[in-house]
């Protein structure tokens, strides 16, 4: 998949602003069904299925106000009409001149944190973005000629057929 | 019935094997060595105990060759078996004796009944004097004696025979060409030579809910299963969990998990089925490809003799791509989360959102490429994915949209489609709808959804890779595609319609073709 595709993708990601998520047995406070459905009132069939995903899996939602920020996850929509929430990892493909070494100290330099490699395909990592919006550091590192793709680690629906 | 024209067909595309005739049917030690020979695959010693079993049977025919061709095929050699275990034993007379009439070869020791031997898609069929014809409802007496005794056809017992279906003597030595003149009369429905041929026994499971999975007829799994179990071919199912207690699945060594980290953004891999989430999503797409067969349980998968690797992610039906397309590449190489197993053969994945979109993330698109070129020694992983069962266009699911990826729609038990997904990515159908699996509670229940067809279709796959493992992953996609009965009203166009990809699968067929291939026979 080539990095314009992807920047494509991510310029047509639109954040749902009056919402934030919860993981799983966080949230104090479940937020009421009237607030999730003026929020999504003009999404799409599948949004509103994978809000019920979301929702069955211990998912909550809540408005940004009276939400505990540091561990609420951005939620998004994209351009296929699904929910994507952003959290703060993604996963980059570097060349593969890059060895070890060069890995790590560019890593660094980007300011990002190795979560794991991904062992199917070289020079692919899980990364932590320390921080930063996982959206804004995938944009900036798709600039990158070193970068072969950078994009979030959306959490997402992913139901059985 | 048979339409005139397809019998037609047949016979003219029968192939003869010139000098090929059998002996006369008297069972002794050396058919009973041949036999056992050719069951342990030893064809050396099959060789010798043929060519004194033909010593013994005294034929005067100056030339009396092992035909030691009908060895080598695995279909053929069968049926070998089970003439060798009727008595019978196949050689190459010479041109003298193999002109004579059988009366005459009888004379001389050999087998008087039997006039030519031809070979159609791997069967021996011999010719003997004897036709089955049926007239037509509307043909008088008169008329059928006249065409009988313008073709020169005696009637013989027909006991047991349908209504106006005659079986006679036919006196000439090409029954063949005399039931293609047959069929030139008006009076005359059919005409069919009736052909010796060894019907062997058809593995049937003992499973005793095996009668309620109706998709092995549409499938023609019984005939499969004479052929391969899918032994040696390693499956993997990816799906969100597995009853790993359930007694009639078995779960491969290299099965394994992945557990959510507690940020939900990432997943650890765990090896083994401990803590496997348990779904009777999972467990009913392993038990379609390999529920255990003749264990007195349950039913019966489609290739119950393959491995299979149960491996489970996102249990809750959340979580990141990057989870399953680890998936993807520990199915394809375990090596990728440490494991030293060896890659599977076949990936099957039933996950997936039903509505018409579904964005691919890079990674995804990378791991399926990887897998699907690189698996298997590079001759590519196939990979079979369940479609929406929503009645969209794939086109917009990029994940069963990507090329190396056959997207699988569901069948119903009149071979209908049932409204899943269609447009030119979809590769097949398969049966998805109220098919009988394992399920909850070590239980069996009809289920309904393309999840179930994508591993039926995966098991045909393993079924034909059994018999010929060297196919590369599009080898093995063209030849499922070639094998697929066109089923439906729709016309197929260049093999293929939106509503049906190129038809339903069938096993037997993709058997056959691969047992083809790999023999050339």
């Amino acid at each position: 998949m080539d990095k314009t595709t992807i920047l494509r993708r991510l310029a047509k990601l639109q954040r749902v602003d009056t919402l934030r998520a919860l993981p799983p047995g966080v949230a104090a406070v479940k937020v009421s069904a009237n607030v999730l459905g003026q929020s999504m009132r003009d999404v799409s069939d599948n949004a509103r299925s994978d809000l019920e995903s979301f929702l069955g899996a211990g998912w909550t939602f809540n408005v940004p106000e009276e939400t505990n920020l540091d561990q609420a996850l951005e939620v998004f929509l994209g351009g296929d009409g699904h929910i994507k929430l952003l959290g703060r990892t993604l996963v980059v493909k570097i060349s593969e001149d890059l060895d070890g070494v060069a890995v790590n100290a560019w890593l660094k330099g980007n300011g990002l944190t190795l979560r794991r490699k991904l062992g199917f395909a070289a020079n692919t990592f899980l990364v932590d973005t320390s921080g930063m919006s996982a959206l804004n550091v995938a944009q900036t590192l798709n600039e990158l000629p070193e970068v072969l793709y950078a994009e979030p680690n959306f959490i997402e629906p992913i139901q059985s057929r | 019935m048979f339409s005139k024209s397809k019998i037609r067909e047949r016979l003219e595309t029968l192939r003869e094997l010139p000098g090929v005739l059998p002996t006369r049917a008297e069972r002794s030690d050396g058919t009973a060595r041949l036999s056992q020979s050719l069951r342990s695959e030893d064809i050396e010693t099959a060789l010798s105990a043929s060519r004194e079993q033909l010593l013994g049977m005294s034929i005067e025919a100056t030339s009396q060759d092992t035909a030691q061709e009908l060895y080598s095929d695995p279909l053929l050699r069968d049926q070998m078996i089970g003439f060798a275990d009727a008595g019978m034993n196949f050689f190459h007379g010479d041109e003298e004796y193999w002109r004579l009439r059988g009366d005459e070869r009888a004379a001389r020791g050999g087998n008087g009944a039997v006039n030519r031997v031809f070979v159609q898609h791997q069967r021996l069929l011999l010719e003997t004097s004897r036709v089955v014809l049926r007239m037509a409802d509307d043909a008088s007496e008169n008329a059928r004696d006249d065409v009988l005794t313008r073709h020169e056809v005696i009637l013989v017992d027909g006991k047991g025979l349908p209504p106006n279906v005659l079986r006679g003597h036919c006196n000439t030595v090409n029954v063949v060409d005399a039931c293609l003149a047959l069929m030139e009369e008006d009076a005359v429905d059919y005409a069919e030579p009736d052909f010796i041929e060894h019907v062997g026994q058809r593995f049937t499971p003992n499973d005793p809910l095996f009668g309620q999975q109706w998709h092995h007829i549409n499938i023609q799994s019984e005939a499969a299963w004479d052929l391969t179990l899918g032994e040696g071919v390693n499956i993997a199912v990816i799906d969100n969990g597995f009853h790993t207690s359930h007694t009639d699945l078995r779960f491969g060594p290299a099965s394994g998990w992945y557990r959510t980290t507690p940020d939900l953004q990432d997943a650890d891999f765990v090896l083994g089925t401990a803590g496997m989430p348990s779904e009777s999503h999972g467990t009913a797409c392993a038990g379609m490809i390999s529920a255990s067969a003749d264990n007195g349980v349950g039913g019966c998968g489609v290739a119950p003799g393959a491995d299979i690797r149960m491996i489970a992610c996102l249990s809750d039906q959340v979580g990141t791509q990057s989870t399953l397309a680890r998936a993807v590449g520990y199915a394809a190489a375990p090596s990728s989360e440490g494991g030293t197993a060896a890659g599977a053969d076949i990936i099957a994945c039933s996950l997936g959102p039903n509505g018409a979109n579904w964005e691919m993330r890079a990674v995804l698109n990378e791991a399926i490429d990887v897998a699907a070129t690189q698996g298997r020694d590079g001759k590519g992983c196939p990979i079979l994915w369940a479609c929406t069962n929503g009645n969209y266009e794939i086109v917009h699911d990029e994940v069963c949209s990507h090329p190396e990826v056959m997207a699988v729609g569901r069948s119903t038990r009149d071979d209908a489609d049932d409204g899943s997904g269609y447009g030119p990515q979809l590769e097949f159908l398969a049966p998805g709808r109220n098919v009988f699996l394992p399920g909850s509670g070590d239980g069996h229940q009809p289920v309904t959804g393309t999840s179930f067809a994508a591993p039926c279709a995966a098991g045909i796959g393993a079924l034909a890779l059994s018999k010929k493992p060297d196919l590369t992953a599009s080898e093995l996609r063209t030849l499922m595609r070639d094998t697929c009965d066109k089923v439906g009203s729709l016309p197929y166009i260049g093999g293929r319609n939106t509503r049906f990809g190129h038809g339903r699968a069938n096993a037997a067929n993709a058997v056959a073709e691969a047992i083809r291939l790999s023999t050339g026979v």
